[in-house]
């Protein structure tokens, strides 16, 4: 059975040389988290692909709680609402819109229409 | 398909909050070349060139509007295939950073935050093989992404590159 490591991607935020981040900052609501990287410290920690919305996702190592996963699609979601309900892979939205039809409408990640051009 | 790289050696991002027009150079964005273009974004690259503290919030985000008759791109800034190889695509996709109608940063679909300081400081992200991140087409808001500052913080000097593979 295949890993869930095999998804990881990579992230480092290197202020080595740097006064780096104030506590919190870059925290916007909405958003997603960026690492917390203050004055002399070299943060290097995976990442992960939403499969539903295709947003990337710091995994932070010292939290705790596992992270957002689909059973359907065997995938990392990200925490918010819609990824974490339903079952909506990104890579099936592609291959259905490279099936369709000229002039057929699919709905797009954030709901709004996905027109293929005829 | 090949690999490409969009690269801005030096640029001062210029932070705007969501749904607003972005101000040319402040910004570096990529749109697909064609409606069925599919981008693959494998790596974002970010080195700071701020000779004061610049703790900047930067975000890859989806655009909710897309440009519309964008600038060819400056001094210092190409968009380049990595092998020197690789045949020209019908429909290349589109590297720009200046525009007639400016783009703006979709509310929801914020995908990437690499806040770093640009004095000194080097971020760089890096997805999994089969992990990338997908843009479609060239409409909003799937078919244009772009790497900007949110509004907060000190803006800096910085350099740039994202590597992508179109399909």
């Amino acid at each position: 059975m295949p890993s869930l490591r095999r998804q990881e991607g990579y992230l480092s935020v290197d202020h080595r040389d740097s006064p780096g981040l104030p506590r919190g900052f870059g925290f916007v609501p909405g958003k997603p988290l960026p690492p917390s990287a203050p004055k002399g410290v070299h943060v290097e920690s995976p990442t992960y692909t939403c499969a539903h919305c295709g947003a990337i996702v710091w995994m932070d190592p010292l939290r705790t709680r596992p992270h957002e996963y689909c059973a359907r699609c065997d995938h990392y979601v990200c925490p918010t609402p819609a990824c974490s309900l339903d079952c909506r892979p990104l890579m099936k939205l592609l291959e259905q819109f490279d099936k369709a039809a000229p002039n057929t409408v699919l709905v797009g990640p954030d709901g709004r229409p996905l027109r293929k051009a005829g | 398909m090949a690999l490409l790289s969009a690269k801005s050696a030096t640029w001062t991002p210029v932070a705007v909050a969501d749904t607003v027009n972005y101000t040319d150079n402040g910004y570096v964005a990529l749109i697909g070349g064609s409606t069925t273009q599919v981008l693959k974004i494998s790596e974002i690259y970010e080195g700071g060139q701020a000779s004061v503290t610049s703790p900047m919030i930067m975000l890859f985000s989806r655009d909710s509007t897309i440009e519309i008759t964008p600038t060819a791109l400056g001094a210092g800034q190409s968009l380049a295939a990595l092998d020197p190889a690789s045949a020209a695509l019908a429909a290349p996709p589109i590297y720009f950073t200046a525009s007639t109608t400016k783009p703006q940063r979709s509310a929801t679909l914020g995908l990437l935050n690499l806040s770093f300081n640009a004095w000194g400081g080097v971020v760089c992200w890096k997805s999994a093989q089969g992990e990338e991140l997908l843009m479609l087409g060239n409409t909003a808001s799937f078919g244009e992404a772009s790497l900007s500052a949110y509004t907060g913080g000190t803006m800096g000097l910085m350099g740039s590159h994202i590597i992508f593979e179109p399909r």
